[in-house]
């Protein structure tokens, strides 16, 4: 398909909740520093569930953690912006990040066993939260927890309270985390892979409770997963992520209807679906062969070359950068007619 | 399991243990020899007659099973026995003496976990910085010097050249400092305090620093942050409360072997206390002494242990007393 100029009318929403322009994130310091996220840009609108879709290793979990100013040990924010209701977190102290994190934009990880203090009960670790957000007293504090609780779908809220994390299952233990994660109200919710360490049953129950979320507290969700069947069922937008850049990004319907970039296309390729079979032999499940590059030693031009069928000579030196390819639909494919990124090696 | 049953159990398994200790203990004693003959080995004047006279007043002419039986049987009544050099009784000398220990061991231990405590966290705040190097070069270097050498070290740099702190004793010989003798106990303690916080600080610090830099990886220290709580809170409130669990096992040993270790520092100081009894008594073989003294030892592990498992399910929900 070719790329199709940028739609001339302008954009039906208005400023988004989430903006972020050229976020970079290195791993070590001067000569050997190791950028893992490269120039990511994303954009996340009111009330709107974004998809970050990647295989393991692709920066999206440190992308997530940068969304909130912080980095795992030995990583640091080294470019971009992360516009969050018009303010720029990269540029904040910790007092204004305090304000934030926990309050308007808050986090839910990927395992929910080690994301709970081991010793701490329920009640005291999520009030201290909104204990301290808000300054209410031990009654509210214990009261709002157990609201939550109950919103989340624990029965017998109260009860919980005084229950260490230890004493919970899997599924409820997420539920908790998603409770915390709602203490304060916040604006955005950044979901990291929230039902990867879950059973299936569990995982349909935590994404519905993450939809009915989405309505009755009008968050917006960052959604960071792996799995294109949650990103079919979740998404309003999505962004694919591969050797930490943005590879493509969407409307949903449109990613999964027309997908452009060929590690899109393996991407849902590589998805098994119910209606069709595979036997031995037959029709295998396809897969992406070879590896996502060592972020020590990337190649040059696009990053994905190596594993593409489609590449030319021109995809080897050349790094495509991203480009409007239809309404509400980008690539940086050099095949579908991306520009070139001028100041890249 | 309630507690009171889990104390119950520990106590009655405690009691085999003290027999098994006592036996062992007597039997070693024992087989060093005579006291009796020891003590008299330079005196050549004593006659046979005294020297059978002295053997029977202790009963070291009856069979030695006779003889524990009869020193258990005291022990269980609270009678430790009698010092064959001092004549006073051992319980009586271990609480007097006991006491002189505590007050350097106890302050020791604990001004060696605040230490640590403040250096651990400075360290693990800091990974792979030039404070963390630095604090674990100095606790490294803290640990790899003996103790008595530390002790040694602090006499002559501030008994022999700066003579700003006594060498030796718990108490000044004639008057005290400045008039007081609270004044002149706390002047005594300085050096063995110091000799004693300087090697439990070494070993806390790096067991403490390396289990905050396992915690502070945890997702649940992660989730804190993004939860907008205050790098303070987080470290004192949630990681280090986390930290702590595995140094209780180390602190509880510093406790429990307090008598045991207790040797070395006295003897470096003079300072009257248990572990120098201790080493008087085995020089001298005065023996229920070295009995009175190593019962002690084991029963104050029993004790602590005991404490730590307790104090270990109050402090780790995920732990339970079986």
């Amino acid at each position: 398909m070719l790329s199709t100029p940028v739609s001339n009318k302008p954009a039906p929403q208005s400023e988004p909740l989430l903006d972020v322009r050229g976020l970079s994130v290195s791993f070590g310091r001067g000569t050997s520093a190791v950028p893992v996220v490269m120039g990511v840009d994303l954009r996340v609108g009111r009330q709107e569930t974004l998809c970050l879709v990647g295989e393991s290793g692709s920066g999206k979990s440190v992308t997530s953690l940068a969304l909130m100013a912080l980095a795992p040990g030995g990583a640091e924010i080294t470019g971009g912006q992360v516009l969050f209701e018009g303010q720029d977190l990269t540029a904040m102290g910790p007092a204004a990040l305090g304000k934030v994190r926990g309050r308007r934009m808050a986090m839910v990880f990927q395992n929910p066993a080690h994301s709970l203090n081991p010793i701490l009960t329920v009640g005291k670790q999520l009030g201290e939260i909104y204990a301290w957000h808000t300054r209410a007293n031990r009654r509210e504090t214990r009261e709002r927890v157990a609201d939550l609780l109950r919103q989340v779908g624990i029965t017998d809220a109260h009860g919980r309270l005084d229950q260490f994390p230890h004493e919970l299952s899997g599924g409820m233990k997420q539920r908790v985390c998603i409770a915390r994660a709602l203490l304060c109200d916040p604006a955005l919710i950044l979901a990291d892979e929230p039902t990867t360490n879950l059973d299936v049953t569990i995982q349909a129950q935590i994404l519905d409770l993450l939809d009915e979320i989405k309505e009755t507290f009008r968050t917006s969700i960052l959604l960071v997963t792996h799995d294109m069947g949650v990103v079919a069922r979740m998404a309003d937008r999505i962004s694919v992520m591969y050797a930490g850049r943005i590879c493509e990004s969407g409307e949903a319907r449109a990613v999964f209807r027309d997908p452009q970039h060929p590690y899109t296309r393996a991407l849902l390729d590589s998805t098994p679906r119910i209606d069709m079979r595979y036997e031995p032999g037959a029709r295998d499940l396809p897969a992406i062969g070879g590896r996502p590059p060592n972020p020590a030693q990337r190649p040059d031009g696009c990053q994905f070359h190596p594993r593409c069928a489609e590449a030319g000579e021109d995809c080897r030196a050349l790094l495509p950068r991203m480009t409007a390819s239809g309404p509400g639909h980008a690539v940086s494919c050099l095949r579908r007619g991306s520009r070139v990124e001028e100041n890249a090696a | 399991m309630l507690v009171t049953q889990f104390i119950i159990r520990r106590l009655v398994f405690s009691i085999f243990l003290l027999f098994g200790v006592s036996v062992i203990v007597f039997a070693l004693v024992n087989a060093v020899g005579n006291p009796i003959e020891i003590l008299l080995a330079e005196r050549p004047g004593i006659s046979q007659q005294a020297i059978d006279q002295m053997t029977a007043y202790y009963g070291l002419d009856q069979p030695a099973t006779t003889r524990y039986l009869m020193w258990a049987g005291n022990l269980l009544q609270g009678d430790f026995g009698t010092s064959i050099i001092y004549n006073q009784p051992v319980w009586q000398m271990m609480t007097s003496w006991g006491l002189e220990t505590l007050k350097i061991q106890v302050p020791g231990i604990l001004i060696a976990l605040a230490l640590a405590t403040a250096m651990a966290v400075t360290a693990a705040m800091r990974q792979y910085s030039r404070v963390d190097f630095g604090v674990m070069a100095s606790a490294m270097l803290g640990q790899s010097l003996p103790g008595f050498f530390v002790g040694i070290l602090l006499i002559l740099i501030f008994s022999y050249w700066l003579g700003i702190f006594p060498s030796y004793g718990a108490y000044s010989m004639r008057s005290p400092l400045w008039g007081s003798h609270l004044l002149d106990a706390l002047w005594h303690m300085v050096l063995p305090v110091a000799m004693l916080t300087f090697f439990n600080t070494a070993a806390l610090t790096l067991l403490m620093r390396s289990n905050l830099v396992d915690i502070l990886r945890h997702d649940f220290v992660t989730a804190a942050r993004a939860s907008g709580l205050p790098e303070r809170r987080i470290i004192y409130g949630h990681a280090l409360r986390n930290a702590l669990i595995p140094v209780l096992t180390y602190l509880s040993l510093l406790f429990g072997l307090m008598l045991g270790t207790a040797p070395v520092t006295e003897t470096v100081f003079t300072w009257p206390g248990v572990g120098y009894l201790y080493i008087n008594a085995i020089q001298q073989l005065d023996y229920p002494v070295i009995l009175g003294v190593t019962m002690a030892i084991a029963v104050m592990l029993v004790v602590v242990t005991l404490l730590t498992d307790i104090a270990y399910v109050l402090i780790d929900p995920r732990i339970r007393l079986d």
